[in-house]
């Protein structure tokens, strides 16, 4: 398997591309923050390991006290935690990622959700940040409704269930990547991030395989902003064709145009600082475009 | 109940004083109502609606109708309130059903080994062998939960399973133990990382378990078994019986020029399989290599690896070992990627050739003053943006002229003195990548047949690859141990 793993890198390589693509490492040969040298081979493994680590339709379906709308209620709440701690946006998609695989293993209590959910950011920001904050910040941060035992205890606990796998790729990963082969510029890439960050609480998204959120996201804001269309290139590196990122549009627009009204709106209004360029308030968001799609996904 | 909860938690929303300092006062409350709706006591406002992050989720009474509705009992909730799984069907619960055993179908241990995936040697317990032949339930696809709970009755994940033998040293948050499985009767080694710690399992042991299991690799340390305790959180890795510090050491630091080329080709080929799959080593440094008895040379100690997107976000620069970090890092760069790793194995192929180490600086300031007094001193030239970081100013170092390496070297061939200087790029975007290093002409009396090997194939199952006798071993290798303890796997 690893034998074909390389050989299918091999295939990659620059030189096989087909006319319509453009090689969009060319120009960085020469700068190894960007590593050409490794960079198919890293987003081809990563592929492999979303898959290893995926998360399954209605995950949530064996629990008996946790439901979706719980989950959305944390996750906006983890949302704000993440704001205030001043983490790196790593830490806030692997949060979910590890909340997710947990839920997905082991039966809940209710009172101890919000355990899971600051267990899981703990975790996360031990795996990413350089900094990490303290126990005592998760315990306050949680108005004292856990002791620092009860925290230490369960990030062991998750721990073991997850068996230490904490490799499961980000759809912040492959957003970087897409952005790069279509050339979006700074809006497109901020709007992608804000659709990606806005479906975090959804609980009929969670099952979406990282890369496909990310695609669908740039796709969708590229349409939005720019009307610009998937090129060949994007399909190429994405290896999604604007057909199979559909579904996942219609989900998003539906999203932007509930979201005014949402009662959870800790994304929103985040992406409406002027940090984040004010993003979530853009008129583009209003366009007749978000509208028609939405409802062909009813 | 429901009144009882709902007190508790009205009870803890109005107790709560604002005295905790400064902070408490953005604390928040939040709760979910019976109908869905959300109530709030203190006003949303956009900008401060973000700040205001303490809050204790009510949920208790959330969807009570909903929940009632599908009362299920759990019947296998463990002690700290987790059920042992949801996921599993009921269907890969094996059945206590009393049934014949099929007559055609005994079990043989091997069956069960490869089963489950595992190695060959593997002395399966009695007791465990009996109830898989017992159990009905042996054909088809084994489900995670099955796995995991045969590995476990196998003696996976057992404090019990591993015995401990010598200590091997010891580091700020780790003990390191040569060991004995008891499955497999092999030798072990096993880094016991001490959780009594005030933040539960350290951020490096979390890095380290969670990359390693990605990476199966020839040339990288195979982590067997994690076994996880109230107390200790113990990796159990293959056992080799020295690093490559204790092999120089005792080979009178001159090795076999063969040795060498086999030692870096390996070190190459592991890094490039960490790098292939975005994972920075970030510590190289002979105490790092361990060696066995075959001459296979395994990277270890991930603890200050990390797993890294394209592009890469900015690290700690106290990472690399003083004596095998590059000179950007030594500047205070924190903006690096694979290249970090590849000037630590410059340093290390110059001094398993030399059998002395290259810049044994004591500072960073007597590190980098090393460096120049034989690379040279860089110039924008050699190393374009040199003249705006400020560090570089502040030293004010003598212009050196470059020094020709080869005086320091004089085993090393005109190959091996070209890749070595590939390796000492003061630019890293210069520097030769692993894959690169690999394919360099130093390489090719390995032959062809060293770059198709599949990863976890060793390079001495090549004809005509194998170890030399080194120059200066006094005693046959691997028989006498050095008296020095080993230092690698610590941190």
């Amino acid at each position: 398997m690893d034998v074909s793993a390389d050989d299918l890198a091999e295939a990659f390589s620059s030189q096989l591309l087909p006319p319509s693509v453009e090689n969009i490492d060319a120009e960085d040969d020469g700068n190894p923050q960007l590593v050409t040298e490794y960079v198919n081979d890293i987003y081809k493994y990563m592929r492999a390991l979303e898959m290893k680590y995926s998360i399954r339709e209605n995950h949530l379906d064996k629990q008996t006290e946790i439901t979706g709308k719980m989950r959305s209620i944390l996750i906006d709440w983890l949302v704000q935690v993440h704001l205030r701690f001043h983490l790196l946006q790593e830490t806030l998609y692997l949060t979910v990622a590890i909340l997710d695989r947990y839920l997905q293993e082991k039966h809940v209590q209710r009172s101890r959700l919000q355990l899971v959910g600051v267990a899981a950011m703990f975790i996360a920001a031990k795996y990413e940040e350089m900094f990490a904050p303290e126990v005592g910040d998760f315990v306050y941060i949680t108005d004292n409704a856990y002791s620092k035992k009860d925290i230490l205890r369960m990030e062991m606990i998750m721990l073991d269930t997850l068996a230490f796998n904490l490799g499961r790729p980000l759809p912040l990963h492959f957003l970087r990547r897409y952005s790069k082969a279509g050339n979006a510029d700074a809006m497109m890439h901020t709007l992608a991030k804000y659709l990606m960050e806005l479906s975090l609480p959804e609980y009929n998204m969670v099952h979406i395989a990282p890369s496909k959120l990310a695609a669908a996201a740039l796709c969708l804001a590229m349409k939005l902003l720019d009307e610009a269309s998937w090129t060949s290139t994007l399909v190429y590196y994405s290896f999604y064709e604007e057909a199979q990122l559909l579904p996942v549009m219609k989900q998003f627009c539906v999203l932007i145009q509930k979201s005014e009204k949402a009662k959870l709106q800790a994304v929103r209004m985040k992406y409406a600082s002027s940090k984040f360029m004010k993003i979530s308030m853009i008129p583009e968001l209003k366009l007749q475009h978000v509208e028609e799609l939405s409802k062909e996904s009813e | 109940m429901k009144t009882i909860r709902r007190r508790l938690s009205k009870a803890a929303r109005t107790s709560r004083p604002n005295s905790e300092g400064g902070l408490s006062e953005l604390a928040e409350h939040l709760s979910l109502q019976e109908n869905g709706g959300i109530t709030q006591n203190a006003g949303i406002q956009r900008i401060g609606f973000l700040a205001r992050a303490t809050r204790r989720l009510s949920l208790s009474t959330t969807r009570i109708t909903e929940v009632a509705g599908v009362v299920q009992e759990h019947p296998r909730i463990g002690s700290d309130g987790e059920s042992e799984e949801t996921s599993g069907a009921s269907d890969e619960v094996i059945s206590p059903a009393v049934r014949f055993r099929p007559k055609n179908h005994r079990i043989s241990r091997q069956d069960i080994n490869k089963r489950l995936s595992l190695p060959v040697d593997l002395r399966l317990p009695e007791s465990f062998v009996a109830k898989q032949s017992a159990s009905p339930n042996i054909d088809g696809p084994l489900s995670r939960t099955v796995r995991r709970q045969s590995l476990s009755e196998i003696g996976f994940g057992k404090t019990e399973t591993y015995t401990k033998l010598d200590k091997l040293g010891e580091g700020t948050y780790a003990t390191v133990y040569k060991g004995k499985s008891r499955l497999t009767e092999n030798l072990v080694a096993l880094k016991e990382i001490r959780l009594e710690h005030e933040e539960g399992a350290p951020c490096t042991a979390i890095r380290e378990v969670s990359l390693l299991k990605e990476l199966k690799h020839n040339n990288i340390v195979t982590l067997h078994d994690i076994v996880h305790t109230e107390k200790s959180l113990t990796l159990v890795f293959e056992y080799l019986e020295k690093d490559l510090k204790q092999y120089m050491d005792d080979c009178g630091n001159i090795l076999s020029m063969n040795n060498v080329k086999l030692f870096l080709f390996q070190l190459l080929r592991g890094l490039a399989y960490c790098h292939r799959r975005r994972i920075l080593h970030r510590d190289l440094k002979p105490q790092n290599l361990l060696i066995n008895d075959r001459g296979e040379l395994k990277l270890a100690d991930f603890g200050l690896a990390r797993a890294k997107s394209v592009p890469t976000k900015t690290y700690s620069n106290e990472v690399v070992t003083l004596w095998y970090r590059p000179p950007d890092v030594l500047l205070g760069s924190t903006e690096y990627t694979t290249s970090i790793d590849l000037w630590g194995v410059g340093c290390i192929f110059f001094e398993m050739a030399s059998g002395r180490p290259l810049f044994p600086g004591s500072t960073v300031e007597d590190e980098l003053h090393l460096i120049f007094r034989t690379l040279g001193t860089p110039t924008e030239e050699t190393w374009p943006g040199l003249t705006h970081i400020e560090e570089f100013q502040n030293f004010k170092f003598p212009k050196y002229e470059l020094e020709p390496l080869v005086n320091r070297v004089p085993r090393l061939d005109c190959e091996g003195l070209d890749l070595l200087t590939k390796f000492l790029k003061y630019n890293p975007k210069i520097r030769v990548s692993a894959v690169e290093a690999m394919r360099h002409s130093y390489f090719e009396s390995l032959g062809p047949g060293i770059h198709k090997l599949p990863n976890t194939t060793s390079i001495f199952t090549l004809p005509g690859i194998q170890l030399s006798r080194d120059l200066g071993s006094k005693t046959v290798p691997f028989l006498s141990s050095s008296r020095n303890r080993r230092q690698s796997m610590l941190l």
